[in-house]
């Protein structure tokens, strides 16, 4: 509250003191307008300087303004500031004249209030135009000032995050750390301690091998390394479920690529010369192992009353002849065929002189035996294989004397039977049936029907493939193994590959304790040991059989067909092979074979046989 | 012992890491670690392990007599025992690794027909034999100091980590650490991720990719189409890459482990633009050793552009490996460095990008061809082919079904030539949420990788013998 009060005369104190609705009137509107305009600077300013783009005209109309306003307040507000000092303080700094008339105040009033209303329209104006010029300013500013101004948000906005984050980071990054190590090694602690505290396995079904073992320590197996070596192969190939874990890994490898519905090649291309003068021969992998350990085979043996324990003995040095080369089409895996002339040549020269040393009395046949690859491998694939065909006949055409059994023309004519294992690198009973059919054809045997046997079928069989190419296709599609018992009277004796140790057991074993994967064991029980088969026959007709693991299939169906049949695996025989032949008196000699055998490594040990 | 087996994952690392988290002093942290590491190179190499220990002692004397020398100021004392140091340790690298190879070639030379050695390459000599080296060096040089403790300097050169397959690790980058040292449990556990990547690199990526470069290389090269030979040829780039870059990434993760922090050794070297960034990117600690100590020899002076460079490359080239078809390799590159040099890097700069990452692919490719066959007879029949003549067919059915037997394989291998890791990183690290989300994924991943690459490794030793017989 303010008046225009006069201080200083004492008695007219009351007086003075006098309220003037008038004036006070007039002075409250005064300084609500001066409030008011005081305010709305403020706040314009303010305004203005937020914002972040000032343009000068803006800054330029805005101080015009504010001159504007001063000129006007010091023109015909003379009395206000020290009114409003009077206010805050009560010192006197101008003077009023005591006595007033009172209309001439209302009129200075109504003049100020004109005034300031004027100056307020005034005002307005100028604002409007001030912000119509800014506005005109901007608008050709705004898609410059807009994009502007994003990227500074965007900007700012990372930044604020970025600092945001890297506030954080540390204690998120060890929190993770933490996690991190602790999963870590939880994981590699436990499959350490797993490792050493499960029991490990000794031998492997699917690869049908003994693991290695712990090797015993002597200094100079240190010295040379071969301890350490043996320490590291020990640990790393016989971890606890192994084989799952090679399932898992197969199962891994088959997402590598695209395999529905295609082909799939497990280690590269076959390697084959057929021309006569080359120098290549099918890739040879010699693997070593020892079947002495497998259970199985012991198992089938304690059941045969010989008086020696029953020789298994492989021999150190194992010339397997198998490619590396697998095909895997429509679930059947294929070994894909190289071939050789100049060892197929070989192999028919090594017969020749087999026949001349024995001279006509004895016969001698040759059954070369293809392979799937010749029936089975897709069109596209063609021109990576040899042809097994061109090289049996490359073969016959070198023969002197000795009499081809076209094995080939008998299984071509059934490839849509079940000649051939899917998931072996076997043939089935069936297609043995068919060559020894034209075996004893050529030979002019009687031969029983197939009605004369009875079939033995074993689901859940996988074979060899399977662990060879590793491929889950095979693994996942087991096939049914099946053999055929013939119903004829015969006793089967066995021999080691040096003669001795003569037993007598089965000619087909028992299956049931044999793992799926050796299941072709099941003819003589495997390959190295020597078979006498005395039949019910009366012909005078004595077969030495000289074959690879192709040949063992063979012997069940010619039980029927020859009063004596001895089967020779030519790998590991020791005795001379003519000297043999001729002490059984044999009357025909059969080399059965396939063609990898016959046009590769297998074939000089037909030599050997002779020599040594 | 090598880093991906088994045995060395689950046994002897935990048991090392266990053993060095248990000691208390970092006296005892540093012994536990040199005896791990004796044990991992006796583990190889029973009786060289002497070679190294000798080795080891007797550069630690030169180094003290350097030092010795250089602190009376006889600079001619220091240089004598440099020279001295340099024909020692040159010498033995020079035996046990290229004498076989100089005999054998100077038996070509008419008259001369000498026997010829047969000693089995130590393992790791080559890199144990330059972190030397550039000790000696950096303390001629006055670049470090001498290391007075015997046990310290052991473990500086064999430290298992790099002790067999790299980087070179200067003496300068962890001079200091050896003496003080901290793990965090931040650095620890991207040391735990750095191995993993490293061991899925090889386990998982190296070792297929090199069961497609079998199949085309290794046997008869005169089936390869032209297209097959160039397929082949990129695999087996990105094979030796991702084998040699995983080596180095568990190193420098185990390094992490115990504190280390190793230089980088590889930086995605395919995505260089130009041979002299490919060699910034690819085995960089050979490349700056040789850059550092033997280019910069005060010897060569203003001849170092051309003489200095052409003997770098050829050391390069003759360093990996004591055969013609290395040299080549390295003279190879030389070369292009050259080449490069010469017309300047601001004019490399002005040629599109598209034909300079197009030039130095190429020479990337047909460089690891050099690389792969060491029979040179070999190596012009892979030229030949590469270019398609004897009649050598464009492509064929098993190039493709080589392709897609391995499609998804190859692409995972070409995307991990890229970055990928840092984009997640810097992907990761806009916002808290999603760091949190990204470090998941990566324990995730890791544990992930972990155990399939274990698994896989399981059948490492499959060696079937699968009554395999006709």
């Amino acid at each position: 509250m303010l008046t225009s009060s006069l201080l200083g005369n004492d008695h007219n104190e009351i007086d003075i003191r006098l309220p003037d609705p008038e004036a006070e009137q007039a002075e409250a509107l005064r300084r609500q307008c001066a409030e008011t305009a005081a305010l709305r600077n403020q706040r314009r300013l303010a305004a203005t300087q937020s914002r972040p783009i000032k343009k000068r005209a803006v800054r330029k109309a805005l101080e015009e303004r504010m001159q504007a306003k001063e000129a006007l307040h010091q023109k015909h507000l003379p009395v206000s500031e020290p009114v409003i000092a009077m206010e805050t303080s009560t010192i006197i700094t101008a003077p009023i004249a005591p006595q007033q008339d009172p209309l001439l105040r209302i009129r200075e009033a109504e003049e100020l209030h004109f005034l300031e209303k004027q100056r307020l329209a005034e005002e307005q104006a100028k604002r409007a135009a001030a912000e119509e010029a800014y506005a005109k300013e901007s608008q050709s500013a705004k898609g410059f000032c807009r994009s502007l101004q994003r990227k500074a948000v965007r900007q700012w906005k990372k930044e604020a995050a970025a600092i945001e984050v890297q506030k954080h980071l540390p204690q998120m990054e060890r929190r993770m750390a933490i996690a991190n190590v602790l999963l870590c090694s939880v994981l590699g602690l436990g499959i350490g301690t797993g490792m050493l505290i499960l029991e490990r396995p000794t031998i492997s079904e699917t690869e049908n091998r003994t693991l290695a073992s712990m090797p015993s320590f002597s200094l100079s197996d240190y010295w040379n390394g071969s301890y350490t070596a043996g320490v590291s192969e020990f640990y790393n190939d016989t971890v606890p479920f192994r084989e799952l874990f090679k399932h898992l890994t197969a199962t891994f490898r088959n997402y590598m690529g695209w395999q529905t519905g295609g082909a799939i090649i497990h280690g590269g291309r076959p390697q084959g010369d057929n021309t006569a003068s080359s120098e290549v021969v099918t890739t040879t992998t010699a693997a070593q192992t020892t079947l002495s350990t497998n259970p199985a085979i012991s198992i089938t043996t304690t059941t045969t009353t010989t008086t020696t324990p029953p020789v298994v003995t492989q021999p150190e040095e194992h010339q397997g002849e198998l490619s590396n080369n697998i095909l895997i089409h429509k679930n059947r895996g294929i070994m894909l065929y190289g071939g050789s002339y100049r060892v197929g040549q070989n192999y028919a020269s090594f017969l020749n002189a087999y026949q001349s040393e024995l001279g006509p009395s004895v016969h001698i046949y040759s059954m070369v035996i293809p392979t799937p690859c010749s029936f089975y491998t897709p069109e596209e694939f063609q021109y990576l294989i040899g042809s097994e065909y061109d090289n049996i006949q490359n073969i016959n055409a070198h023969l002197v004397d000795v009499t081809p059994v076209d094995a080939y023309g008998a299984l071509a004519a059934h490839t849509d039977e079940y000649i051939y294992m899917r998931t072996d690198h076997h043939w089935s009973a069936l297609g043995a049936f068919y060559a020894a059919e034209a075996f004893s054809a050529a030979a002019r045997v009687p031969f029983a029907k197939i009605s004369e046997y009875e079939k033995v079928t074993k689901p859940g069989y996988v074979g060899t493939l399977y662990g060879y190419s590793g491929d889950i296709a095979l693994k996942n599609n087991p096939e049914d193994f099946f053999y055929y018992t013939p119903k004829a009277e015969y006793t089967t004796t066995y021999y080691n590959p040096s003669l001795g140790a003569k037993r007598t057991a089965p000619l087909l074993l028992n299956l049931d304790h044999l793992s799926p994967v050796s299941w072709y064991m099941v003819y003589l029980g495997g390959d190295a040991r020597v078979t006498h088969v005395q039949t019910a026959v009366n012909n005078d007709r004595t077969l030495v059989i000289f074959k690879d693991s192709y040949g063992n299939a063979l012997v069940p169906w010619l039980t029927s067909s020859f009063e004596n049949i001895y089967v020779v695996d030519l790998r590991y025989f020791t005795p001379n092979a003519i000297t043999y032949i001729q002490q059984v008196g044999a009357t025909d000699v059969l080399f059965a074979m396939n063609t990898f055998s016959a046009t590769g490594g297998n074939a000089k040990h037909i030599e050997t046989l002779r020599i040594q | 012992m090598v880093f991906s087996s088994l045995i060395f994952l689950y046994l002897f690392l935990p048991v090392c890491l266990l053993c060095y988290g248990l000691s208390s002093s970092l006296a005892w942290k540093n012994t536990i670690l040199v005896i791990f590491s004796l044990i991992f190179y006796a583990w190889g190499e029973p009786i060289y392990i002497f070679l190294l220990l000798g080795s080891v002692i007797i550069n630690y004397l030169f180094g003290l007599a350097m030092g010795k020398c250089k602190d009376q100021k006889q600079e001619k004392g220091a240089k004598a025992f440099m020279i001295l140091a340099l024909l020692f340790n040159l010498g033995l690298l020079g035996i046990f690794k290229y004498s076989g190879f100089l005999v054998e070639n100077l038996n070509l030379l008419p008259f001369i027909s000498l026997p010829v050695p047969s000693l089995r390459l130590p393992i790791g000599i080559s890199f144990y034999t330059f972190q030397i080296l550039s000790y000696l060096i950096d303390l001629y040089w006055d670049k470090v100091e001498r290391q007075r403790n015997l046990g310290h300097f052991l473990l500086y050169i064999s430290m298992f980590p790099q002790l067999v397959a790299g980087p070179i690790v200067r003496y300068s980058t962890i001079a200091a650490e050896i003496g003080s040292r901290k793990v965090t449990m931040t650095e620890f556990s991207s040391g735990i991720s750095r191995f993993v990547l490293g061991l899925a690199k090889k386990v998982i990526l190296s070792n297929h990719l090199s069961v497609i470069v079998a199949d085309f290389f290794g046997g008869d090269l005169s089936q390869l189409t032209v297209l097959g030979t160039w397929y082949a040829v990129a695999v087996y780039a990105m094979q030796v890459y991702f084998d040699f870059s995983g080596y180095s990434d568990m190193a420098i993760g185990m390094g992490l482990m115990f504190g280390f922090h190793f230089d980088e050794n590889f930086r995605h070297p395919f995505l260089c633009k130009d041979i002299s960034e490919f060699w910034q990117r690819w085995h960089i600690s050979l490349g700056t050793f040789f850059r550092d100590y033997l280019l910069y020899m005060p010897i060569f002076g203003k001849r170092r552009k051309y003489g200095g460079l052409f003997l770098v490359w050829f050391c390069t080239g003759l360093w990996h490996g004591a055969s013609w078809n290395f040299i080549l390799w390295g003279l190879y590159f030389g070369i292009f460095i050259f080449i490069e040099q010469c017309i300047g890097k601001k004019k490399m700069r002005k040629i599109p990008l598209l034909f300079r990452h197009l030039y130095s692919k190429l020479v990337i490719l047909i460089g690891f061809g050099i690389f792969y066959f060491e029979s040179l007879s070999k190596l012009l029949i892979f030229f030949r082919r590469l270019i398609g003549l004897d009649g050598a067919a464009l492509t064929d059915q098993y190039l493709l079904l080589s392709i897609r037997n391995h499609i998804w394989l190859l692409l995972a291998a070409v995307i991990c030539c890229f970055p990928i890791a840092e984009w997640f990183k810097k992907l990761g690290n806009r916002s808290v949420g999603s760091a949190y989300v990204f470090n998941a994924l990566q324990t995730v991943c890791n544990v992930v990788l972990l155990a399939v690459s274990s698994i896989l490794l399981v059948d490492a030793t499959n060696n079937p013998f699968l009554y395999f017989r006709f």
